[in-house]
């Protein structure tokens, strides 16, 4: 009888967790089952396994084998579980010195040639195995540029099941770390610039604006007026992404699939979903759990267009989480938290036939139905609301416009500024600020504070919506590198709040 | 000082657990219950089921909840379960007993940012 | 003073309330509404061949009405009572019986105005609506409409604000606010003036009733005055009967380009006064109101003196409503964000939903009619 133990990793949420592969070999009919819950993807391994051994050179013990995922009470899915089968088999029938797969992980997809394919979640799984001690990581060489992003871990990036086994036992030396594919590379253009939004210049200010406070925006403007287009260049304005912010998006991205091992993100991410998205696409979950839209936008922008067509449960699983920055998936057992920190931009027609305010035929009563549709609680996180239009032909002539570098400079100078005032409360922008540090740290003039007054006074304002053009106006002082909010600045603000009346009529 | 932040931590902790397991629809009979052996972490009804659920909190990014539930503990646990159906008069009559662990994983601020609940743990 | 009725007027709305539902088909078979408000007792009984209502009519207890009317918080008075408004008295048919609920004083005013219009209105018409509504009621008028959806609710909610009384008249119960939705506005207008309806307490609208209280409105009023309507629009029906009780009719002109509009232009184009704002209805109607509340109700359609808001409020006035039209490149979006906001402090411009401006017509606080 014998018996090896590989340490291999399940993908939970955006985190690793630790499994054991235990493979006991003894005598007996031949067999070969594979217990510990996993999914259909994890018992079809048994044919890969074996397979890969075969095609690989070795040989496969006919003997009684059994495989045990450890811990049984979590679930593994995928067949990320196949290289380290593989290499537990080798090592419990002597193939393979036990010591030589000490102290590492392993994790990959076999091809029934031998091949190891790329999985998901690397990221996560490299954090985790440098959290429980583990020194070395072998997996799919296409991941290898990810993983290598934890420092302490010695990545063993392969291409096939021989190639693992000689560099565990020392045969062979690791293949360096492809460089990033310059094909792939050049395929994603470096960002949109602003100059692209032609005939829509004169919205970059407002964009300015909401990149630099983290204010949410609404956009409200008949189909095919470019929204799309103008929040597509709102990523590229927010401040450059820190360090932990990167590798947070990566992690995020990694576990979802969607990232191809090219090693850190560097873009702030933009997702558009579709109005007829699930609420459990939105925010996350499913079975096995899967992050949603709002995470994997998270340090980026999420993008609704078309607000009103957004099914209600959708739109209400959203409140939450764009309000805690997290959003927790519970099952009975087990709760699961995702990160939803991201700027919020909707957007919506202003009235069911689509055509230009003067064109509209939309009598008073179908426009309030189609406002209606709009989830008020939704709107009332948005601080910003500007109407777009159509631009005339000679506004799409005019080619002047400040180029992202420029805007991006005076962002990241106001932004600076709010942290410097923000020291200590754990926010980072004026639109994380609560009604009290409002208050405190605004620093309005009496005659900005009067000014606010009758704006509020002429189109009854909530509490709420005083405090939203405050927070912009707050926003618009730094940008024009003021210590004060000066009246100007408040009328500012006031000209693109979204309207209390308008959130009493949506729902 | 550190036993003070760490039970902070278990507080929290048992928090979490307790509203996951009231959202399950589970009814709260006991929390925190003393006895000469220790503290039971939560004593609660899932059903006809009487279960003794030992929490365990840490932060994250140092080790798993789990790490401290030994054998030692476990025993512990069933010490004090005995205690507890003897000591406890009025309670409604259960069909079974069980014994649940509820690891919580938390942020340095205090977040949740995982939860486990193995039924039927030991 | 207590209102009183006649027993025999009591009798025929009794009448005229239990064959409600049945008097909708009469209508129709006839072409005029009054064929059917101007018969007789006897030939109203004839119209039910089940015998019922003769028998209801023979059965008739006036105290039994007067106990209802009283029940249900009204009073009432009828065509033979000196408190009866007069002026009702020159229709063909007037009421027999008007149940009031609030104060029946408010019936008194001879100068009254009635402010109708369509129910699925725009903006523009409903935002005219209440512009009128108000001034009127600032000058002092008395305002009259049938708290129906879109432009009658527009005219209350704008009368409210000011100081004169309000009237509305209804096709049902004047106890049963109708649409339902206007339960605060039927309690508002009461508190104001009062509502009223020629059928008894308890009964609900029926189609022929519309039309029946139209008349009630344009004879109540010197003028009627109608804000916006399509070509089929029922608020035109109020105009004809005011026409043929010798009152003045005025209409608000719309974009030639909207249908919505279409029945209140050709209203004009027939020979209907036109109507832009307060001032040419008291040129109408100069015992509606007095002038010099009316200069102080004057709504800015005034031009602000300094250029560059002048500059602004045209643009806005040609159709450019949103900030990136207005301003012509990005170093001049702080000035004109500034300039909207005082345009709008000053009731020059509104600013709709999603952030839209428009021309306004002023008014108080509170979000415009949208």
């Amino acid at each position: 009888m014998s018996l090896a133990r590989v340490n291999a990793f399940a993908v939970d949420g955006v985190e690793a967790r630790r499994v054991w592969v235990e493979v006991d070999i003894r005598g007996g009919l031949p067999a070969f089952t594979v217990v510990g819950l996993g999914d259909t993807a994890v018992r079809e391994a048994r044919e890969r396994v074996r397979a890969a051994i075969v095609n690989s050179g070795y040989e496969f013990p006919g003997k009684r084998i059994t495989v045990n995922l450890a811990p049984a009470y979590l679930r593994k899915v995928g067949p990320s579980f196949d290289l380290p089968m593989a290499v537990a088999v080798l090592a419990a029938s002597g193939q393979l010195p036990p010591e030589d797969v000490a102290r590492c992980a392993v994790v990959g997809e076999l091809s029934l040639t031998g091949e190891v394919r790329a999985t998901r979640g690397t990221l996560a799984i490299a954090e985790a195995a440098e959290r429980h001690g583990l020194a070395r990581l072998l997996l799919p060489r296409t991941r290898a540029r990810e993983a290598a992003l934890v420092p302490a871990l010695d990545v063993l990036g392969v291409e096939t099941l021989q190639e693992a086994v000689e560099v565990l036992r020392g045969d062979r030396a690791v293949a360096p770390i492809p460089e990033v594919d310059a094909a792939t590379a050049a395929a994603e253009p470096d960002d949109v610039d602003l100059s692209d939004v032609r005939g829509h210049n004169a919205l970059v200010p407002a964009l300015e604006i909401v990149a630099a406070g983290g204010h949410n925006l609404f956009m409200h403007g008949p189909p095919g007026t470019g929204k799309t287009m103008i929040a597509r260049r709102l990523p590229s304005l927010l401040p450059p992404l820190t360090p932990a912010e990167a590798i947070e998006i990566t992690r995020v991205h990694s576990v979802a699939g969607m990232h191809g091992g090219e090693g850190l993100v560097q873009r702030r991410p933009f997702r558009a979903p579709h109005h007829t998205i699930s609420a459990s696409g939105l925010v996350g979950g499913g079975a096995p759990v899967h992050p949603g839209e709002v995470t994997l936008a998270h340090h980026g922008v999420l993008f609704l267009d078309e607000l009103s067509e957004f099914s209600r449960p959708a739109l209400e699983a959203l409140r939450q989480p764009l309000e805690d920055g997290r959003v927790a998936i519970v099952r009975a057992q087990r709760v699961t938290v995702f990160p939803t920190r991201c700027t919020l931009v909707a957007a919506s027609n202003p009235c069911p036939c689509g055509r230009e305010s003067r064109a509209c035929t939309c009598s008073a009563a179908d426009l309030a139905r189609h406002r209606r549709r709009l989830s008020g609680p939704l709107l009332d996180r948005i601080d910003v609301c500007i109407a777009v239009a159509r631009p005339s032909a000679a506004a799409m002539r005019r080619l002047a416009a400040p180029s992202s570098a420029d805007v991006r400079a005076r962002i990241v100078a106001a932004r600076e500024r709010q942290v410097a005032r923000l020291e200590g409360t754990g926010l980072t922008c004026n639109a994380q600020l609560t009604p009290r540090l409002l208050r405190e740290l605004a620093n309005a003039t009496p005659a900005a504070q009067r000014r606010l007054d009758r704006v509020h006074d002429r189109s009854a304002l909530s509490a709420r919506g005083h405090g939203r053009i405050l927070r912009v106006a707050r926003t618009i002082a730094d940008l024009a590198d003021s210590g004060s909010v000066r009246p100007d600045h408040v009328d500012q603000a006031a000209s693109l709040r979204l309207d209390d009346a308008a959130l009493a009529e949506a729902a | 000082m550190a036993s003070d932040a760490r039970k902070t931590l278990g507080r929290r902790g048992e928090q979490f657990a307790v509203e996951h397991l009231t959202r399950r629809g589970w009814q709260v009979l006991a929390r925190n219950h003393h006895t000469r052996f220790g503290e039971l972490d939560i004593v609660a009804r899932d059903g006809e089921t009487l279960v003794f659920c030992e929490v365990k909190t840490c932060r994250a990014g140092r080790g798993e909840p789990w790490d401290n539930l030994h054998g030692a503990k476990r025993n512990q646990v069933r010490r004090m379960a005995s205690v507890w159906l003897n000591e406890v008069r009025e309670r409604p009559f259960f069909v079974a007993v069980r014994f649940d662990a509820v690891g919580v994983l938390v942020d340095e601020r205090g977040h949740l940012v995982r939860l486990d609940h193995l039924e039927g743990a030991f | 003073m207590t209102l009183r009725t006649c027993d025999a007027c009591l009798r025929r709305t009794d009448l005229l309330g239990a064959l409600a539902a049945r008097l909708d088909v009469e209508w129709r078979r006839r072409s005029a509404p009054s064929g059917v408000l101007s018969l007789s007792d006897d030939a109203l009984i004839a119209l039910d061949p089940t015998g019922a209502a003769a028998r209801r009519h023979a059965r008739f207890r006036p105290e039994t009405a007067r106990e209802q009317i009283a029940a249900a918080g009204l009073t009432a008075t009828c065509r033979c009572s000196d408190r009866f408004p007069p002026r009702l008295l020159e229709l063909p048919d007037p009421p027999a019986v008007l149940h009031v609920a609030g104060d029946a004083g408010a019936l008194d005013d001879e100068a009254a105005v009635a402010v109708v219009g369509a129910r699925r209105g725009t903006p523009y018409g409903l935002e005219v609506a209440r512009g009128l509504g108000r001034s009127l009621s600032a000058a002092g008028a008395t305002v009259v409409s049938g708290l129906a959806l879109g432009v009658d609710a527009a005219a209350h909610l704008g009368a409210l604000d000011g100081t004169g009384a309000l009237v509305a008249v209804l096709a049902g119960g004047a106890d049963r606010p109708y649409p339902a939705r206007h339960r605060a506005l039927h309690r508002r207008v009461a508190e104001r003036g009062c509502v009223v309806s020629e059928l008894p307490p308890g009964v609900g609208p029926h189609r022929w009733a519309f039309v029946a209280r139209n008349r009630i409105i344009a004879g109540l009023s010197a003028m009627t005055i109608v804000v916006e309507a399509t070509e089929r629009s029922g608020s035109l029906t109020t105009a004809d009967f005011a026409v043929q009780a010798g009152r003045a009719v005025g209409a608000v002109p719309g974009p030639v380009t909207s249908r919505f509009s279409a029945g209140a232009n050709a209203l004009i184009a027939a020979g209907a006064a036109v109507v832009r704002d307060v001032r040419d209805v008291l040129d109408v109607v100069p015992d509606a109101g007095t002038a010099a509340e009316v200069a102080a109700a004057a709504v800015g359609v005034a031009e602000p003196p300094e250029p560059e808001l002048r500059r602004l409020l045209d643009r806005i006035e040609r159709g450019a409503g949103t900030a990136a039209e207005l301003a012509p490149d990005p170093e001049a979006f702080g000035r004109v964000l500034h300039g909207l906001t005082e345009l709008e402090l000053r009731g020059l411009v509104r600013r709709d939903f999603g952030g839209r401006y428009v021309r306004a017509l002023g008014g108080g606080e509170g979000a415009a009619a949208r």
